[in-house]
């Protein structure tokens, strides 16, 4: 009974929490906005009302409430293809990034910024460049090795990809794309607006969402080929879907705001001490705390100086310590 | 239930036939131990009656019906397959890992429900390992690993296991758990085949038996006749000795090197 008890407790709190996050984020920041002006503006919007000074409004419907979404989107989209990725390949180790795709990505962002494309142009350059790393990586690793052979054309390839984002860094003028390029490899959510996300939402929602539908059975990805046969399952399927949705979801994260590392690594590993192996709760608690994770994350990264800190920076700094705290405090790594 | 296998054949790309001309039967109540040395096939033939891998001649029938013409759906809710326990186990718990067993058949998109646990419970308590379930399959021993691997093998209620040597690698008390597991499916109708590294298991447990040989040569037949002190001598290419103890126990020891191995 105690048990029932304590997963209804969470099955609340882990989607409560991001919501929270969520909810203090649009108050924070230099712009001063009480919850008060947040309730008077929702009440006003609903019952057609008094709303906020229109600075105010400006502020948190344009600025802050897009940024939060991207925030969870993000952090929710890198965790569970994170999740997903580590059980693939029976890595704790693997990340978003092991079949290269954000190193794909990072090259399609900075020629994209070296041609001179606008903002939105970038990012589809990011999205083609880093669903094609990955495409490379599947037709080089095909063959012989099975799954570790994918995993090694996956690193020939991110080192491939993150050599020609060199390339390009070389020739980039140095006064004012250098640095934009720079810029963005670091990773930043400040370039949020509602057009962006409605062309880079809906992968990812779609990638989560066949993640979160497949998330019993990416319990059997570990298994061996006729391990898996024997369970009634066609694992060569259900791997290339769950490479398909995590490589889309990564994709379309990083041509959004850059690389943010760790997330995909940190969030999936404090879920695995806390809910246990079993992607039918360790998943969907990924997916919250990955969203809410990646707000706060971003709040820090706008509030804590003048200008923005790029997020990989911050996720880093906290994430590096955080995880070799957790990992001497419980059993270790574990799949 | 019966899985026939005729003048099966097998052999990998580069390289001689593995397993040549094999003819037996592994009827339902059956015990069936495949016997052989290292390197001469034991693992493959098991492949090769899954499906996992094609005879390159003859070929497999499942009650007079080619198992080629079986959908592999069907196949493998009749036949159900536990692999060598391994060492890079799941942090799963057991129940978790025998609930596996039943993905095939719930849809795509859903999740295991309380039937599913139900079944799992029973399925673990008829095995004698019901205070396992919410163990993590990693801190398990090698003997616990095995019966959870057996369980999840018949959480798909199969009518034919085939097992790659459950017995390998345990304490006695964990082989005899997992033989009396053995031969009480076979009591219960099912039939079983399992590979095996111990003749004398064979000649305890099984009533038929195979005995493959480097060469590809494979001889079947009731476990009695395949396998003696002659037998063992030209496929493992030691003497040996076989002793009846009571209660139609058997003992073998292995005593000296012929001298014509390789």
């Amino acid at each position: 009974m105690t048990d029932k008890r304590r997963s209804l407790l969470w099955r609340i709190l882990l989607p409560a929490f991001p919501l929270l996050c969520g909810l203090i984020a649009l108050s924070v920041g230099r712009m001063g906005v009480t919850p008060a002006d947040i309730f008077k503006s929702v009440l006003g919007h609903i019952t057609g009302g008094e709303l906020p000074s229109g600075l105010i409004e400006k502020t948190l419907w344009n600025v802050r409430l897009p940024r939060i979404v991207l925030a969870m989107l993000v952090g929710a989209g890198l965790s569970a293809s994170g999740c997903a990725f580590q059980s693939l390949f029976s890595n704790p180790l693997a990340t978003p990034d092991t079949l290269g795709v954000a190193s794909g990505a990072s090259f399609g962002a900075a020629l994209g910024i070296l041609i001179g494309l606008p903002l939105l142009g970038t990012e589809a350059m990011a999205m083609l460049f880093g669903v094609c790393a990955v495409l490379l990586t599947a037709v080089a690793g095909r063959g012989r090795g099975g799954l570790s052979g994918v995993v090694l054309a996956g690193i020939m390839m991110g080192s491939l990809f993150n050599a020609l984002v060199s390339f390009v860094k070389y020739t980039a003028d140095t006064d004012t794309q250098l640095p934009a390029i720079t810029y963005w490899l670091m990773g930043s959510l400040g370039a949020a607006n509602w057009r962006e996300l409605a062309l880079g939402a809906p992968p990812i929602v779609c990638g989560v969402a066949v993640l979160l539908l497949l998330r019993w059975r990416l319990n059997l990805l570990p298994l061996s080929d006729e391990e898996a046969k024997a369970a009634g399952v066609n694992i060569r399927l259900l791997r290339i879907v769950t490479i398909t949705a995590a490589t889309l979801t990564t994709a379309s994260c990083v041509s959004m705001c850059g690389q943010v590392g760790w997330v995909g690594l940190l969030v999936p590993h404090i879920c695995r001490m806390k809910f246990g192996s079993n992607h039918l709760r360790l998943l969907p608690a990924s997916v919250f705390l990955g969203a809410g994770f990646l707000v706060v994350v971003d709040t820090v990264a706008r509030t804590a100086t003048a200008s923005d800190i790029p997020i990989s920076i911050l996720t880093a700094m906290v994430g590096a310590p955080f995880f070799i705290f957790l990992m001497r405090r419980s059993e270790g790594w574990q799949l | 239930m019966k899985l026939t296998a005729e003048n099966a054949s097998f052999s990998y790309k580069r390289g001689g036939p593995v397993i040549r001309d094999l003819n037996f039967t592994a009827e339902s109540g059956e015990v069936t131990a495949i016997l052989g040395p290292n390197g001469a096939g034991k693992t493959t033939l098991v492949k090769c009656l899954m499906g996992f891998l094609r005879w390159t001649a003859g070929r497999s029938l499942l009650d007079g019906r080619d198992v080629r013409e079986i959908p592999e759906r069907e196949f493998l809710s009749r036949v159900s397959y536990v692999p060598q326990a391994r060492g890079g186990m799941l942090a799963l718990t057991a129940e978790d890992m025998i609930l596996l067993g039943v993905t095939g058949r719930i849809g795509v998109f859903s999740t295991p429900g309380e039937e599913e646990r139900r079944v799992v419970r029973e399925l673990a308590e008829s095995l004698g390992i019901a205070g396992l379930l919410p163990k993590k399959c990693t801190e398990m021993s090698g003997g616990e690993a095995q019966m959870v691997l057996i369980a999840r093998a018949l959480a798909s209620k199969p009518e034919l296991l085939i097992l790659d040597e459950p017995e390998s690698n345990l304490d006695f008390r964990n082989q005899l758990i997992v033989l009396e597991t053995l031969s009480r499916l076979a009591e219960d109708g099912m039939a079983v085949i399992f590979n095996t590294h111990y003749p004398e298991h064979a000649l305890t447990r099984a009533s038929k038996a195979l005995l493959l040989e480097k060469s590809g040569r494979t001889v079947a037949g009731p476990v009695g006749e395949v396998v003696t002190e002659e037998n063992i001598r030209s496929a493992f290419g030691v003497e040996a000795a076989i002793r009846e103890f009571e209660g139609g126990q058997f003992g073998i020891l292995p005593l000296r090197l012929t001298g014509e191995n390789e």
